[in-house]
Parts: structure tokens; C-alpha cells; sequence
């Protein structure tokens, strides 16, 4: 019983201290993939 | 939920279901919208001087910031840069080119004007639309040489912002443009007096094929519509044709069949016509009215200008054009 009472305190140890970590961490700045913005064309009309 | 569209750019008009291309291979329809595939994307660039378009009666001895990108609304059969005209964009090298980058290339490189060209204009217009409009605010102008297959309204909006005009007039036959180009001349010549009326500089250039359109009877007929529809002021070229992509069983023109031209047109009462891809005297300007040398031309090389102020400096007489 005290060694599952351990366990769960390591967790509760671990949980915790990832959130506290979680809250100070900078944003990871992923960069987007550049969009392949296609230009609009002139001169046509929807048909549907 | 996206559905078909039709584009009205050129007499192709096309109806595209989504995710399908356009003929000219620069268009698709992208979840009901008709978008551009080349905008900013050439496959050529290059510094040439005007009078390879062919201008001669531009802003001469000047240098012209040439740009294409892949893609065509007709498919000739004699087409000299089909490796690009007849080719998906996706399948060519392109450069990043934003119209804002073309304008200041070409005053880098001293240019006076840019130049749509190679391929053909007409699809990638939005993009010689913008790169126009930045181009004249910098005070540089904007020509283009096209096969002229395009629709009435896209071209008086373009040619607002073009300067010049030359237009390839393949053939003075609906024959001609149906079996050697999958086309119609009658859009052309449509065109044709769209840009007069719009008050674009216009010159013509018609490639003689020997056995297709190098018919006199045809070549009469043509200048002759010239210079009733347009004006005998209109400069018209003869270009010489070496065999070619799925023309390579024909032989070149024979120098008499370009002189021949030459005259024919001349006799119907064309004032300036040119004969191009040969070293001829034709390749020169003589003034109509005393008949000396007002310009010589080697090839692309300007070798005397006798036209200051656009007037015949030995006889005072105007001679039609854009000199600066």
C-alpha cells in the first residue's frame, strides 16, 4: 500500500511540476508552410 | 460547394470543371474560383533590344525588359518557343518575379520599356496587367508582342496601360488558323482594330511558311485589309521561317518569296514592310516621301538614326512612330 501511495505521490510530483513548467516555457514558434496563394484570375464568370 | 467556371479571357472561353486547367495550361479552376498559375512566375528573362520583337518604329536602339511565362492560347504548329508556349507551368524553371520587381529590374538594367512576350501575353494578363500599371507610374512603358487571341474587353482594359502592340497576323486565312494553330483569324484581326482604336502603337508580323501562307493572292489580300482597316502606316514584317518543331520537313522561305512579299505589300500601299531573320535592306527604314535612309538597321543593331524629333532629317517629312 505505501509503495502505490509513493507512486502516486511521484506522479502527482511530476504532474505538477510540468504544469508549473508548461506555464513559464516560450511559445514554440513553429513557421508555417508559405501558402501557395494563387491569384485570382480576370475575366470569368461562375457557371454553377 | 464549388462548381464549373468559364473563362472569358480569350475566344477559348473555357469551361473548366474544378481542378480542371484551361487550354493555355495557366488558368485552373480552384474550388470554383479562376485562378492564375503563373502570376509573378516567369520561365524567361532577358534584356533584348526592341527591335527583336520586332519595333522598329519604337523607341529605337533602346533595350526592352522581356518577360514570359509558360503557356498559350493557340498551339502553331511552327511555334519557335514551343518548349515553353506548350509546356505546364509546373514543368518549367520559373524565376520569383513580383510585377514590383520586374519595374525595377528593368530600370536596373536601363531598360525603356518591358516587354510581354515569347509565349504569349494573354495568359499570365494579370500579372502584365499589375507589372503595366507600376510600370507606366515609373514612367516606363509597356509592350507586347501577342498572336492577338484575345477577347475584346480584357484588351481595351489592357490597353490603357500598353504602349505598343506587335501582333503576329499568321495567316490572312480561317483556313490557316483552324488546321496549323487550332484557332480562328477572326478574333485576330478583331484585335487588331481594338488596338488601333485604343490608340496602341501597332506593327504586324506575319511568318512566311512556305506551301501554308506564302500564297501572293493571300498576302495581297491581307495588306490590303491592312491598309483599309488600320492604315497604310501600320509596319508590317516578313519573317523568315526555318523548319521547326512540327514544321521541320519544310525548307526554309526563299529570299525571293520575302521580296515578293515585300513589294506585294508595298504595291497595295503599305509605306513601311519589313523583311526580318535575314540581312536584307529590307530590315531598314527608307522615308516614303524622298526615299532616303531614315534608319539602318544590322540584324538588332541600330547603325544610323536619320529621324530626329520622329521627322525625316532630309526632308522634314513625318515619319509615323514612338521615337521618345
Amino acid at each position: 500500500m505505501e509503495a502505490n501511495t509513493m507512486k502516486r505521490r511521484d506522479f502527482l510530483r511530476v504532474f505538477l511540476l510540468g504544469g508549473i513548467l508548461t506555464l513559464f516555457a516560450g511559445k514554440v514558434k513553429a513557421e508555417k508552410k508559405p501558402q501557395n496563394n494563387l491569384k485570382e484570375a480576370m475575366f470569368w464568370r461562375k457557371l454553377d | 460547394m464549388s462548381g464549373r467556371v468559364q473563362c472569358e479571357l480569350c475566344p477559348n472561353e473555357c469551361i473548366l470543371e474544378e481542378g480542371q486547367h484551361s487550354r493555355c495550361r495557366a488558368r485552373m479552376n480552384k474550388a470554383g474560383t479562376l485562378v492564375s498559375l503563373v502570376y509573378g512566375k516567369p520561365c524567361a528573362v532577358h534584356v533584348d533590344p526592341i527591335e527583336k520583337k520586332p519595333f522598329f518604329h519604337f523607341l529605337p536602339g533602346t533595350s526592352a525588359f522581356s518577360i514570359a511565362t509558360a503557356g498559350c492560347v493557340l498551339s502553331c504548329k511552327f511555334c519557335q518557343n514551343w518548349q515553353i508556349s506548350q509546356a505546364k507551368p509546373a514543368d518549367t524553371d520559373t524565376y520569383d518575379l513580383p510585377p514590383e520587381k520586374v519595374v525595377r529590374q528593368a530600370i536596373a538594367y536601363k531598360c525603356r520599356s518591358v516587354t510581354y512576350t515569347y509565349t504569349e501575353p494573354t495568359v499570365f494578363y494579370e500579372y502584365m496587367y499589375d507589372t503595366a500599371v507600376i510600370a507606366k507610374k515609373q514612367k516606363i512603358r509597356n509592350t507586347m508582342h501577342s498572336c492577338g487571341y484575345i477577347n475584346e474587353k480584357p484588351l481595351r482594359n489592357l490597353s490603357k496601360y500598353m504602349d505598343a502592340a506587335d501582333i503576329d497576323l499568321k495567316a490572312f486565312s480561317e483556313d490557316f488558323y483552324t488546321r496549323i494553330c487550332n484557332g480562328s483569324l477572326k478574333p485576330v484581326l478583331n484585335a487588331l482594330t481594338v488596338l488601333k482604336e485604343e490608340g496602341v502603337w501597332l506593327e504586324i508580323t506575319n511568318l512566311l511558311i512556305p506551301t501554308l501562307n506564302d500564297d501572293m493572292k493571300n498576302i495581297r489580300e491581307m495588306s490590303g485589309w491592312i491598309v483599309k482597316n488600320l492604315g497604310p502606316d501600320v509596319p508590317l514584317h516578313f519573317s523568315r521561317f526555318h523548319p521547326h518543331y512540327k514544321l521541320a520537313n519544310l525548307p526554309p522561305t526563299p529570299v525571293d518569296t520575302l521580296t515578293d512579299a515585300r513589294k506585294t505589300a508595298m504595291d497595295k500601299g503599305l509605306k513601311f514592310v519589313y523583311i526580318g531573320n535575314i540581312r536584307h535592306e529590307g530590315e531598314s527604314t527608307f522615308c516614303p516621301e524622298c526615299g532616303k535612309l531614315s534608319i539602318e538597321r544590322i540584324g538588332y543593331f541600330v547603325k544610323q538614326n536619320n529621324i530626329p524629333d520622329g521627322k525625316c532629317k532630309f526632308c522634314n517629312t513625318s515619319i509615323p512612330g514612338v521615337w521618345s
